[in-house]
């Protein structure tokens, strides 16, 4: 077998680094795409407690970000992820759904809430959505860039 | 864990960028690889070709609505193959490392 030098594994080495640091590069979400989630979720727990008869529209233009927001963002990217592929990632991934649910579930299930606690609740979700997606981001990036072969 | 195992196909430096990346992906356009890559259609056709007969990467053309796109997967041997390559490529790295330490010279 054709002997190779340590200087061209390492150029090898780095050139897979850089490779998955351009990709990525290219797979950070627009700044736009968190507070749409978060608005459309917080928009979903709004209107849940507070105004029945609007539910159905609601849902539906929830649905609608649902769909479309995932495969924008693909068609943006050219690229669908391996997510999660860490254990850091997993529990972001995590945080980050409870950070939708949790408030969403209360509304759901506690139908005597005031006006205040639904307005919290949909700030909550908003909030969440938006810093704790960013922070799911940076792990979705880390994933792509580590140094070793993914599992 | 991976065995270390240096793989010819992989290691010419545009298919090893393009299993850098898609081994970090559940796949990529190929658009994405070319921009990625910098080259040409045809050279990145090329060197996709040569993956695939190795049985390392799928291509896929998804038909619907507007223009279609071809998505490149990387397989699970593709994966095993390139885990491998990186195993001994950071195997030889470390072994040039050791062999220069002033420990291994008995400084």
């Amino acid at each position: 077998m054709e002997n190779h030098s340590s200087d061209d594994a390492r150029r090898s080495l780095e050139t897979i680094g850089a490779s998955r640091q351009e990709i990525a590069g290219r797979m950070t979400r627009p700044r736009w795409y968190y507070p749409v989630m978060g608005v459309l979720m917080a928009q979903l727990v709004l209107v849940y407690g507070l105004y029945e008869e609007l539910r159905m529209l609601s849902l539906v233009l929830w649905l609608i970000g649902a769909f479309w927001l995932p495969r924008l963002y693909v068609a943006r990217t050219g690229v669908v992820g391996r997510f999660p592929a860490t254990l850091r990632s997993g529990l972001v991934w995590t945080l980050f759904l409870l950070g939708l649910l949790i408030p969403m579930g209360v509304t759901v299930l506690r139908d005597d809430l005031s006006v205040g606690v639904v307005v919290v609740l949909a700030l909550t979700s908003l909030i969440s959505t938006i810093v704790i997606g960013q922070t799911l981001d940076v792990a979705y990036r880390a994933d792509v860039c580590r140094d070793k072969e993914l599992p | 864990m991976t065995e270390p195992r240096f793989n010819e196909v992989i290691h010419a430096p545009n298919r090893l960028r393009i299993c850098a990346i898609l081994a970090a992906v559940d796949r990529a356009e190929f658009a994405t690889l070319r921009e990625s890559l910098g080259v040409a259609d045809s050279v990145l056709s090329k060197h996709l070709g040569a993956l695939v007969v190795a049985g390392y990467v799928v291509l896929d053309k998804p038909t619907g609505k507007g223009r279609v796109k071809t998505w490149a997967t990387m397989t699970g041997a593709g994966r095993e193959a390139f885990a491998g390559h990186v195993a001994e490529l950071q195997q030889i790295v470390t072994t040039a490392e050791l062999g220069s330490s002033p420990l291994s010279r008995g400084e």
